[in-house]
């Protein structure tokens, strides 16, 4: 079994013409953001962080967009017993079809972050560029993947999930406790603050952490198509 | 080709607190070469069993392969033709756009893939269609679509869900045709549907499901009919009353009255000589036809739990 790659052309095709869409408009929203944003006198440090801050949450609306319904609108109108009767494997499908919603929040985030480079006179382009945002795509976009073979609403359950986090973050840096509940909430949340694509690429067991958590929410998406029933769809 | 051994399948809620079970106990084979057909009324267990046979879902019990595979693997590796009782192609997609999809995704080789659709797209009456988007297509031309889709590669498992749904009659007549085109030694057609005559006339032998379990495993085509030795009732017309019937079959009845209408009943071939001897003195025959098929009445005795 192998990648149905000579399919390819049309999954960038629906990508492009579907969730490209608005993923263009954000991507052009936030380069229009970052490049108005004032950079002279002591306030330049700041205005940077700000643009970061941007950069990292149009990355991860990328990465949502990208992979909404990525499964589950299939499953919706039961076109996937239709899919699956071709010599076609679930999982390496939709893998392919991820994987090419990656190459999207790459493009995206690559076009925010060069307009940051540009107003900073930097350079943001790079091999730890484009890792990070695989990292995060990695994370991100696999929960959403994940969510996909469960329930309908994937990327409003991913997106609750990372309001939830914030919300944790913020309640945590006002000194109030974690707790017990707060402490497994967090080993669930996607480990977003570890993920910015401001920051250096994370390392030693933050890095483990991003890496376990990325790999066993594309695995268990892939896991889930492999012995989930097909039969599941409109009819039911 | 497929051999089932005690194939049972249950549906159970998420919580396991409702059971549903919807086949029991299927033992069977089915070869290469056959058109099989599967009736049944709604909730037979007809498209479960499709389900099972294209690895959609696992049996509860009971084995199921596909050339000594599990289905999904062989599915994978071969594909099956398979046109889904609700087809459910995304409503965005042209015709064209659609054909070309599933054409690569059946593993038409690329060379080969426009001369495919075009052929599917001309044979299946859709070329005038070809821009149209999915959701704009009738009911008819939807059906159409899902069966050239289905036909894109070439395979030897085909699996028709009722085929015939949402045809006029020339596209039922024409669909007859292509089923017997498709026929060849090595590929098994399965067709599955709620028209009987349909099954009739294209299955060498039609399985008659009744909640979840094959009640009747019944020989179908005119041969079958011809060599059953079952006495079936038949409407004979005549051009006017002739006073050789009661003579020649002394049991017929009238139908409604009409004393140019009769139902006559016995195995065809002592139907057939008395038919000869009608002619002979002098009879009008317009008409001879089952009243009922053998399938139906098959069907019927099936459902109703007689025999």
């Amino acid at each position: 079994m192998s990648l149905p790659t000579r399919y390819a052309g049309w999954m960038t095709r629906d990508l492009a013409l579907g969730a490209g869409i608005p993923m263009a408009v954000l991507t052009v929203i936030a380069s229009l953001v970052v490049s108005k944003v004032q950079v002279v006198g002591p306030v330049g440090d700041a205005a940077r962080a700000a643009c970061l801050v941007v950069l990292n949450w149009t990355a991860i609306g990328l990465a949502l967009l990208a992979t909404s319904g990525i499964v589950s609108a299939d499953f919706a109108i039961g076109h996937q017993r239709t899919l699956f009767s071709k010599p076609v494997s679930p999982p390496l499908y939709y893998l392919q079809r991820w994987l090419i919603g990656g190459v999207g929040v790459l493009i995206g985030s690559a076009v925010v972050a060069q307009t940051i480079a540009a107003r900073f006179e930097g350079t943001a382009l790079g091999v730890g560029f484009i890792l990070r945002v695989a990292l995060l795509y990695l994370v991100i976009g696999g929960l959403v993947f994940l969510m996909s073979t469960l329930i309908r609403g994937d990327w409003v359950a991913v997106t609750a999930l990372l309001a939830w986090h914030v919300v944790l973050g913020v309640a945590h840096s006002m000194g109030m406790e974690r707790g017990p509940i707060g402490a497994v909430l967090e080993i669930i949340l996607p480990p977003r603050h570890l993920l910015s694509l401001g920051d250096p690429l994370p390392t030693g067991i933050d890095l483990v952490q991003v890496l376990v958590y990325g790999t066993l929410v594309l695995f268990g998406a892939l896991a889930m198509l492999r012995w989930r029933p097909l039969a599941r769809g409109a009819r039911q | 080709m497929i051999e089932l051994k005690g194939l049972s399948k249950t549906y159970r809620s998420l919580l396991g607190g409702r059971v549903v079970p919807a086949l029991d106990d299927l033992t069977l084979t089915l070869a290469r070469g056959e058109v099989v057909g599967v009736a049944g009324p709604n909730g037979a267990g007809k498209t479960t069993l499709i389900s099972l046979l294209l690895g959609y879902l696992a049996p509860t019990s009971g084995s199921l392969l596909l050339e000594g595979q599990a289905p999904r693997p062989w599915i994978e590796r071969h594909g099956a033709a398979y046109l889904a009782e609700l087809i459910a192609i995304p409503g965005q997609w042209s015709v064209e756009a659609a054909m070309r999809r599933y054409a690569v995704l059946a593993q038409v080789p690329a060379g080969r893939v426009t001369e495919r659709v075009e052929a599917l797209l001309r044979d299946f009456g859709l070329a005038d269609q070809r821009g149209k988007r999915v959701r704009e297509l009738s009911k008819g031309n939807l059906q159409r679509l899902g069966l050239a889709q289905a036909l894109a590669g070439d395979n030897d498992f085909v699996v028709l869900d009722e085929p015939t749904h949402g045809l006029d009659p020339l596209w039922t007549q024409r669909f007859r045709d292509v089923v017997r085109d498709l026929r060849r030694p090595s590929r098994l057609i399965l067709i599955a549907s709620h028209n009987l005559d349909e099954l009739e006339r294209l299955a060498d032998r039609v399985l008659i499901l009744h909640q979840g379990r094959v009640e009747r495993i019944v020989a179908a085509g005119a041969g079958a009919i011809a060599s059953a030795g079952v006495a079936l009732a038949y409407r004979l017309a005549l051009g006017a009353a002739h006073p050789a019937l009661a003579r020649v079959f002394p049991d017929a009845e009238a139908i409604d009255g009409r004393m140019a209408e009769w139902r006559v009943r016995g195995e065809l071939e002592a139907l057939n000589r008395g038919l000869a001897e009608l002619l002979s003195a002098g009879a009008l025959v317009t008409a001879f036809a089952p009243e009922e098929s053998r399938l139906e009445s098959e069907f019927r005795a099936a459902v109703r739990g007689d025999g």
